[in-house]
């Protein structure tokens, strides 16, 4: 009888241990450092890709919705730090990963639109001269003509 | 009977006009008027989307909602922080005539990223929790939350304003700019205010 209850006291103990264990290796799943960590990793990251828009964006491209991808990313960032304040390390953690889902690709999508823009450019370019010589074209098709129709005449 | 020299100026005329024709494709690329002036622009909107139906008397724990807008009109993409800020009349505002930002600390920064000649537009909701003390005849603050984001002003505390009969307090928005050149957001000169009168 006194064996089974104290076998019953010990699993009480144990499982409590057990529970609170579970418990705190929740609430601290990470650190600070882990969470300055994260925010520092996705600040630079997010410039990363800053730069590679502005890159595209003088080339001539519309970036707009690449522009749209990094405010939301911006915006998980600014949460991020904002919960680093209030020390919730796990939503740090958790909000800075959100902030990175959102980033993957877009250096890969400016270049795309980098190279497209440069493309465009190039038949801007082709497309402008091509204008102007088709008016000198007429010009000379002018006067061609002029003096065939004045010999023609007399 | 037209003579040669009326047929050569129709002649004339009509090649020098097929010529503006086919050069004008091009023309319309080369005749751009140069950008001459680059700035930002920051607006806020009532909850209609328009200049008015600003939150004015404002109650504890009731929902106000208006509209915060960028435009970018700087020549290329721009990185933009805006700083959230919440302050009583005595405390340190920003200032268009200095052109300084206020020295309290930013309770959130919203981020945008705004393409050259783009507006970006965000709503926002928020409510305001404190309560009223009667022995000294002033507002503590508790939180500020805005866009389900809770802020904590507990810092801030206003005073019956006598001479405006009221207690009034200013939520207000700056304006930063990410500098590439130092890596860093720089202050840039803008911000919009909303003048709350907290009512009991």
């Amino acid at each position: 009888m006194l064996v089974s209850r104290r076998v019953l006291v010990s699993s009480c103990i144990l499982l409590l241990v057990l529970l609170v264990m579970g418990d705190v290796s929740c609430v601290s799943a990470y650190l600070r450092d882990d969470a300055r960590l994260a925010i520092a990793s996705v600040d630079a990251e997010i410039v990363r890709c800053y730069d590679a828009v502005a890159v595209a964006e003088r080339a001539g491209g519309n970036v707009s919705g690449l522009c749209a991808k990094l405010s939301e990313a911006g915006m998980f960032l600014s949460r991020a730090r904002l919960a680093y304040t209030a020390d919730n390390f796990d939503s740090v953690v958790n909000l800075a990963n959100k902030s990175r889902v959102r980033l993957r690709g877009v250096i890969e999508e400016a270049d795309v639109v980098r190279t497209s823009a440069k493309q465009a450019s190039f038949w801007n370019l082709a497309y402008l001269i091509g204008s102007f010589g088709g008016s000198v074209g007429v010009i000379v098709c002018g006067f061609g003509l002029w003096f065939l129709l004045n010999r023609k005449h007399g | 009977m037209v003579n040669l020299h009326e047929r050569g100026v129709v002649f004339w005329i009509a090649v020098g006009i097929l010529a503006f024709v086919v050069a004008s494709p091009g023309l319309l690329r080369l005749l751009i008027v140069p950008r001459t002036e680059f700035f930002t622009e920051l607006w806020i909107l009532g909850s209609t989307h328009m200049v008015g139906n600003f939150p004015y008397n404002v109650s504890r724990n009731q929902n106000y909602s208006v509209f915060l807008g960028i435009g970018n009109q700087l020549g290329y993409c721009a990185y933009y922080s805006i700083e959230v800020k919440f302050r009583n009349l005595t405390q340190s505002a920003a200032s268009s005539y200095n052109r300084t930002p206020s020295t309290l600390p930013a309770l959130f920064n919203i981020t945008a990223f705004v393409a050259d000649g783009h507006t970006w537009e965000l709503p926002l909701n928020f409510s305001l929790d404190y309560v009223y003390d009667e022995t000294f005849s002033l507002t503590r603050f508790h939180s500020l939350t805005m866009n389900n984001i809770p802020l904590d002003i507990g810092y801030c505390r206003v005073s019956w304003d006598g001479d405006r009969k009221g207690f009034y307090a200013d939520l207000f928005f700056e304006l930063w700019l990410f500098n590439e050149t130092v890596n860093d957001f720089r202050y840039h000169e803008r911000f919009v205010n909303l003048r709350l009168n907290v009512t009991l």
